[in-house]
């Protein structure tokens, strides 16, 4: 399957996946919890790269899962670390202080491992294979150093997604690349 | 009564042991397939919540191993992975259960309670 291909899919599967991973995290968590896209686009790496720099100014927060199935893709999220600090608060269901310790990367982590696997298990059903994630890394980096790790020209999907957990509400971006450089 | 959770996530542990040791249970941990292997032959839990995707050694390797070596262990996985051949090959692995994550407390609760009993103190 060509990338392109594959980022169509996972464009189709963005808004089940993201559904489906609302309705887990409130399971997961407890908590009133919704996730909703507010858009989903295919773009080069560069312009993701600008976005980050824009968005980012301070260290964030990405989890990362490696996805083998029919083809093979990176699934990064990325958070502010005041989101993500503000995510973890609402998990842990009392405030966290930055940076996360153990304890808080591991509910990042698992965070990511929900969203993920929603996207996996969809994809799972639209074509009746399986898909294995790698476990969740998550790392305490910087747009600079997100950046360098994909190559300007490859085309990514990229996820914008609104986290509504109690009163709260946490914006991320997820980006799907069919191959890291 | 003992249950081993092996989980590489320290907050699913974490959430775990809460829920088991509010409900009675007496709980040890593993964070990787490898130390459910070697915390299963040490402890003789009566149950093993056991994920999938781990570390060192996933879960369904260590199910194997688990219970290969003893065949009256009572294996239930708990994994995000819903997907159908994950749970097959979990059962020829050997696990008796398989609770999809995020789990309701109650389905957890539910199989521990099928496959090693009730709460009750060793």
């Amino acid at each position: 399957m060509e990338p392109q291909e594959i980022l169509k899919v996972w464009q189709k599967a963005s808004i089940p996946a993201l559904t489906t991973a609302g309705r887990a995290l409130k399971q997961f968590s407890g908590l009133d919890f919704g996730v909703t896209e507010t858009e989903v686009t295919v773009v080069p790496w560069s312009t993701m790269a600008d976005r980050l720099k824009r968005t980012f100014p301070n260290p964030l927060y990405a989890v990362h899962l490696e996805a083998v199935g029919l083809f093979q893709a990176h699934i990064l999220m990325s958070f502010s670390d005041a989101n993500a600090g503000r995510l973890v608060s609402a998990l842990m269901g009392e405030p966290v202080d930055l940076p996360l310790d153990t304890m808080g990367l591991s509910a990042l982590g698992e965070v990511g491992n929900v969203v993920g696997t929603a996207f996996l298990n969809v994809f799972s059903d639209m074509f009746q294979s399986v898909w294995e994630p790698t476990t969740p890394r998550v790392l305490l980096t910087t747009a600079e150093e997100l950046i360098r790790e994909v190559s300007p020209g490859t085309r990514v999907l990229l996820t914008e997604a609104l986290f509504q957990v109690t009163d709260e509400e946490v914006s991320a971006e997820i980006v799907v690349v069919p191959s890291l450089t | 009564m003992t249950i081993l959770i092996a989980d590489d996530a320290a907050f699913m542990r974490m959430r775990l042991r809460k829920l088991l040791e509010e409900a009675g249970y007496q709980v040890v941990e593993a964070a990787n397939g490898q130390e459910a292997v070697e915390q299963y032959q040490a402890q003789h839990p009566a149950a093993v919540l056991m994920d999938i995707t781990m570390p060192e050694m996933d879960g369904v390797a260590a199910t194997r191993t688990i219970c290969q070596a003893d065949p009256k262990a009572r294996v239930i996985m708990v994994s995000a992975l819903g997907q159908q051949a994950m749970i097959v090959s979990a059962i020829q692995a050997g696990a008796k259960d398989f609770v999809v994550k995020p789990y309701e407390p109650e389905r957890v609760l539910g199989a521990l309670t099928k496959w090693a009993g009730p709460p009750t103190t060793d």
